[in-house]
């Protein structure tokens, strides 16, 4: 387990944030990630668990959260990436992981981050859907919502627009 | 409780159904918590004559329980095109009326009546076993004057 | 002359008065099933509703289906569910007693379950497909313990050198439970209770309603059915219910007080109520329903086994 650690910090500079019994957290280069799944994929990290995402306004920066489980040394491992907010993009790890093609759709649907190399981006849950990304924090649903579903002219429905 | 105005027409259609009505499975939303006790042992819907029917084309009721996305309600319209007529559609919660507790939601319908032709109101979130009695024998009632 | 007008007239009283009776013996079991589920049941007239209700809706054909068939195969049902009621003996009589005798009742029995097939293979969907195979494995695997139980009074009645075998007028004049010893009367106790599994495994009733399997597939063999071919297909399953009851009581219990026909006709209707409460309300309130891969195995290894063993016993 530590020399695993080791040979990530030398080759990757990768930082380690918090230890815990079943859990390491590490924070990793956007450009290196797809070299440290393969490492990590033959060393008995080949369980994809999760990806998450973050969206932090201020420093105008999405952080995404890779979970990956070990079954021989029952550890997870999370991989946090922070890519830039304007023109979200990253390289997609389906082909090491089977399993992250569809939480990569996911992001790519709320989020609207990139992957390249993802074989089918289509949306999951939205149909016919023309806004932008839902669950981003500059999107504004009630104005959304106001405009699309309600009138002003409708006597019961005045009440939403104050 | 709140019933839309119902004319002669629709009056006829109700009459021929409502001695046995067979309600269709599409139980997705979080008004179908309240459903089930109708259909279990306790409050028996099976003293008005409803059975539950897994096929569309041999009911003639469909239960909209709760809120609709705008994914379901393409579906729920092709099962209510599968129906055959006289049907009647009986919108159950707050959300079919008016958006309910999703009024401010970007992903789900707001009035119902919009999408499909609706003949009963039955509010609540989501109404009791008591006040889906209530609506139906309003229903039976209004039918057979 | 005279006898066939009479013979024309009894006929259509019986079509009328089986498709009342079925319909009857229908509320029934709906309301002691509701009771024994501890909760207040439909009125007792609720069939006749639920019929009057679909004949009034309109029969929807699915687009790419041959009408003909699926308009066929309801009536078939029907009819056929109807004519077994000619041969079998009510309360003492039969209309076409003697042009028919047990070899034949057997093989009409099972037309309308063909009819069922048919009608579910001609809808073109892939749920009535899976619902029809899965009917087809129900009808193969009841049709050996069917023939075993059948046997049972013929074999008895070879054995102590009556002429005529088959012809049920034959079985029913002699009271097959004083033609044995002991022994005897033990094997028919166990042929009786096979007789009411086989009559559950026979109107697919749980636990062996596979075709129909609600929450598997969605309808099962009747999913595309609406309409007045449903009215003719629920009347039809009413009906045979009655004619699968009323041919273990002209076999294996025929007694009855030889008066007046009103009389006979009550003390068939209690006996009809008995075999109906056990072999379909009470197997269906208590179990739930067979995989399909058990059905067979339970079909052609536990209850044929059990009807040889009874069998045995009355050789």
């Amino acid at each position: 387990m530590r020399n695993i650690i080791l040979t990530l910090k030398s080759k990757f500079g990768v930082e380690i944030l918090k230890e815990e019994k079943k859990q390491i957290w590490l924070k990793a280069d956007k450009k290196n990630l797809l070299k440290i799944c393969s490492l990590i994929k033959k060393n008995g990290f080949n369980f994809f668990s999760s990806l998450t995402a973050v969206d932090i306004l201020e420093k105008n920066v999405i952080e995404l959260i890779y979970h990956i489980w070990s079954e021989e040394k029952k550890t997870i491992l999370n991989i946090k990436i922070k890519i830039d907010r304007e023109r979200p993009e990253i390289s997609s790890v389906s082909n090491v992981y089977d399993a992250s093609q569809i939480h990569e759709r996911e992001i790519r649907e709320l989020f609207g981050v990139n992957f390249l190399g993802n074989p089918d981006l289509s949306s999951l849950f939205l149909e016919d859907w023309s806004g932008p990304a839902p669950f981003l924090k500059s999107f504004d649903w009630r104005n959304y919502v106001r405009k699309k579903f309600y009138s002003k002219e409708n006597k019961r429905e005045r009440g939403y627009f104050t | 409780m709140n019933l839309e105005k119902i004319n002669d027409k629709a009056n006829k259609k109700l009459k021929k159904v409502v001695k046995s009505i067979w309600v269709f499975n599409w139980f997705n939303s979080c008004g179908f918590t309240e459903i089930l006790p109708v259909v279990g042992s306790r409050w028996d819907m099976e003293r008005f004559g409803l059975i539950p029917v897994p096929s569309p084309r041999q009911a003639d009721c469909l239960i909209i329980a709760g809120y609709q996305t705008m994914k379901s309600i393409k579906r729920a319209k092709l099962i209510y095109e599968q129906m055959s007529s006289p049907k009647i559609v009986i919108a159950l919660g707050s959300c079919p009326v008016s958006g309910g507790m999703y009024w401010d939601s970007y992903n789900t319908i707001k009035r119902l009546k919009d999408y499909l032709p609706v003949d009963l109101y039955i509010p609540g979130c989501p109404p009791r076993p008591e006040a889906i009695f209530d609506g139906i024998s309003k229903l039976i009632q209004k039918s057979t004057n | 002359m005279f006898n066939l007008i009479l013979k024309l007239l009894i006929m259509l009283a019986v079509i009328f008065g089986s498709v009342i009776l079925g319909l009857l013996f229908k509320g029934i079991d709906r309301i002691l099933s509701a009771k024994m589920q501890k909760r207040v049941g439909p009125p007792l007239l609720q069939p006749f509703y639920d019929l009057k209700k679909l004949m009034v809706k309109e029969s929807i054909i699915p687009r790419q289906a041959p009408k003909w068939i699926f308009e066929l195969s309801p009536l078939i049902s029907l009819a056929v569910s109807i004519l077994l009621l000619f041969y079998i003996p009510i309360a003492g009589k039969s209309i076409l007693g003697n042009s028919g005798d047990l070899i034949l009742i057997i093989y009409l029995f099972i037309i309308p379950g063909l009819g069922l097939v048919l009608g579910a293979f001609s809808s073109n969907s892939p749920y009535a497909n899976l619902g029809s195979q899965r009917l087809v494995i129900n009808m193969i695997g009841y049709e050996f313990p069917l023939a075993v139980v059948s046997l049972v009074p013929v074999w008895l009645i070879y054995k102590n050198g009556f002429s005529n075998i088959f012809s049920l007028s034959t079985i029913y004049a002699h009271n097959i439970w004083g033609l044995i010893g002991p022994l005897g009367i033990i094997g028919l106790l166990i042929e009786s209770a096979v007789i009411f599994i086989v009559i559950a495994g026979e109107l697919s009733k749980t636990p062996f309603d596979v075709e129909a399997a609600d929450s598997e597939i969605a309808g099962g063999a009747l999913a595309e059915y609406s309409g007045r071919n449903l009215a003719m297909f629920y009347i039809a399953d009413a009906v045979k219910t009655l004619a699968m009851a009323s041919l273990f009581i002209a076999l294996f219990f025929p007694w009855n007080i030889q008066s007046n026909f009103g009389v006979m006709f009550l003390i068939y209707f209690l006996k009809l109520f008995l075999i109906i409460f056990v072999s379909l309300t009470l197997i269906r309130t208590i179990t739930s329903r067979f995989k399909i891969s058990r059905l067979t195995r339970t079909y052609w290894g536990y209850i044929t086994l059990f009807a040889v063993i009874g069998f045995l016993f009355t050789l």
